[in-house]
C-alpha cells in the first residue's frame, strides 16, 4: 500500500506541478519516511481528499493537503488507541466522514464515554497480551497492520476503510470481554489486510452496484463487503481456536469460545454460499478465499 | 464542454488507473462532477463497518 501511495502522489504530483503550490524537497523526504515505516492513516485519507479536491477543481484545498502530506512523520508501532476528538480537527473530521461513505445506512459517530474508553482500552491491552502468549503471529500482525485505534460512540461495532488504512474505528461498548476484544482485533485487521493484498488490484469482478445477502449483516451488500465478511469470519474463528487451544482460558470462556466459533462457522458458511453463487473473483479473490476454505473446512 | 471552476481555471486531469484506490473504481473520471466518498462506483474505498448488534445486525 504505501508503494503504491508513494507511486500514484509521484504522478499527482507531476500533473500538478505549476499549479497546485507544493514542496517538492518536501515531498522527496516525506518518499524516504515512507520507505522507511509505517505512517498515520490520516495520510491516505489526506491523499484520498486531494485526489478528490484536484477532480472539484478545488486547487487550494489540493494545495493544504499536499502540505499535510508532505509534513506526516512515521507512526509509532501500532496501536495508538485514540478519542474520536469531540471538534472538527482534521483527523476527527476525516475519520467522521471516511466512515459514513453507505447512503443506505448512515450513521454518525460521537467522541467515547470517558468511562467506556477507559474500560475498552484496558480490555485492548488484556487482549494484545493474551495474543502475545496465545498466537503472538497474530499480534504482532495486527500490531503491524493497525498503527491507530479510534475509540468512538454510536450504532456501530467497528469500522475499517480502504483509504483510512490501518485506522480501525471501535466503539467503546460493544465489546465487553476478552474474547470479544479479540475477535474484533482479528475482524478489523482483517479488512486492513485484506486492503493491502488489493492493493495492485480487486478481488473480485462483480458490478459494484449490485447487492447480496451478507453473513454479517441482515441488509444485503455489495460482492466486496461479502468477500470481506466471509474472510473475517474465517479470522476470527482461527483467532478464537489458538486461544482456546492455549489454555489461557478458564471453562466460562472456552463456553463463550465454542458458542463464538459456532457463529463463525455459521457466518462462514453463509458467505462462501453467496461467493460461490455469485461472485467473479480474481485469482487473487480465489487465492484468497482459498486459503480461509482450506482452514475452514475441517470446522464446518 | 470544458468544466472549470468559479476561478475559471481548467480542471487538471487525473488518470485514475494510476491512482492507489481510484484504479478500482467502477467509474473513472470524466471531469464533469465531483465524486463523494459516498457514490456506489467507489464502493471499494468505502467504509465496512459493523452495526451494532442491538441496532441492526442480529445475525447469527
Amino acid at each position: 500500500m504505501q508503494s503504491r501511495l508513494k507511486e500514484s502522489l509521484v504522478y499527482v504530483a507531476e500533473q500538478c506541478d505549476g499549479r497546485v503550490r507544493f514542496s517538492h524537497a518536501g515531498l522527496t523526504e516525506f518518499f524516504d519516511r515512507l520507505a522507511a515505516g509505517a505512517v498515520s492513516p490520516l495520510v491516505f485519507g489526506a491523499y484520498c481528499d486531494l485526489v478528490l479536491a484536484i477532480e472539484a477543481n478545488a486547487l487550494d484545498e489540493a494545495e493544504t493537503l499536499f502540505a499535510e502530506i508532505v509534513a506526516a512523520p512515521n507512526a509509532p508501532l501500532g496501536p495508538v488507541i485514540i478519542d474520536l476528538a469531540a471538534d472538527d480537527i482534521v483527523g476527527a473530521d476525516r475519520y467522521r466522514r471516511f466512515s459514513d461513505t453507505d447512503v443506505e445506512m448512515p450513521f454518525t459517530l460521537f467522541p467515547p464515554r470517558p468511562q467506556d474508553a477507559a474500560r475498552t482500552r484496558a480490555l485492548i491491552g488484556d487482549a494484545f497480551a493474551a495474543l502475545d502468549a496465545s498466537n503472538c503471529a497474530l499480534a504482532d500482525e495486527i500490531r503491524i497492520l493497525l498503527p491507530e485505534i479510534v475509540l468512538a460512540s454510536g450504532e456501530f461495532e467497528g469500522i475499517s476503510a480502504f483509504m483510512m488504512w490501518g485506522g480501525v474505528i471501535l466503539n467503546d461498548n460493544a465489546h465487553n470481554t476478552l474474547l470479544d476484544m479479540v475477535q474484533v482485533l482479528a475482524h478489523e485487521s482483517g479488512h486492513h489486510l485484506l486492503f493491502g493484498l488489493c492493493a495492485d488490484g480487486p478481488m473480485h469482478e462483480n458490478d459494484d452496484e449490485a447487492r447480496f445477502s451478507s453473513p454479517l449483516r441482515m441488509d444485503p451488500r455489495p460482492m466486496d463487503g461479502i468477500v470481506h465478511a466471509t474472510y473475517v469470519s474465517a479470522r476470527m474463528h482461527q483467532a478464537v481456536n489458538r486461544m482456546m487451544d492455549s489454555g489461557l482460558l478458564d471453562e466460562a470462556q472456552m463456553e463463550k469460545g465454542r458458542a463464538a466459533n459456532q457463529a463463525n462457522v455459521k457466518r462462514f458458511a453463509h458467505g462462501m454460499e453467496a461467493i460461490e453463487g455469485h461472485a467473479r473473483l480474481t485469482s487473487l479473490g480465489a487465492e484468497i478465499m482459498g486459503g480461509a476454505q482450506r482452514y475452514m473446512r475441517p470446522h464446518l | 464542454m470544458n468544466p472549470t471552476n468559479e476561478t475559471g481555471k481548467t480542471p487538471i486531469p487525473l488518470d485514475w488507473k494510476r491512482l492507489l484506490g481510484f484504479d478500482q473504481a467502477a467509474a473513472t473520471s470524466d471531469g464533469a462532477a465531483a465524486f463523494k466518498l459516498s457514490d456506489p462506483r467507489l464502493a471499494k474505498l468505502g467504509a465496512k463497518s459493523g452495526v451494532k448488534l442491538s441496532g441492526r445486525r442480529p445475525k447469527f
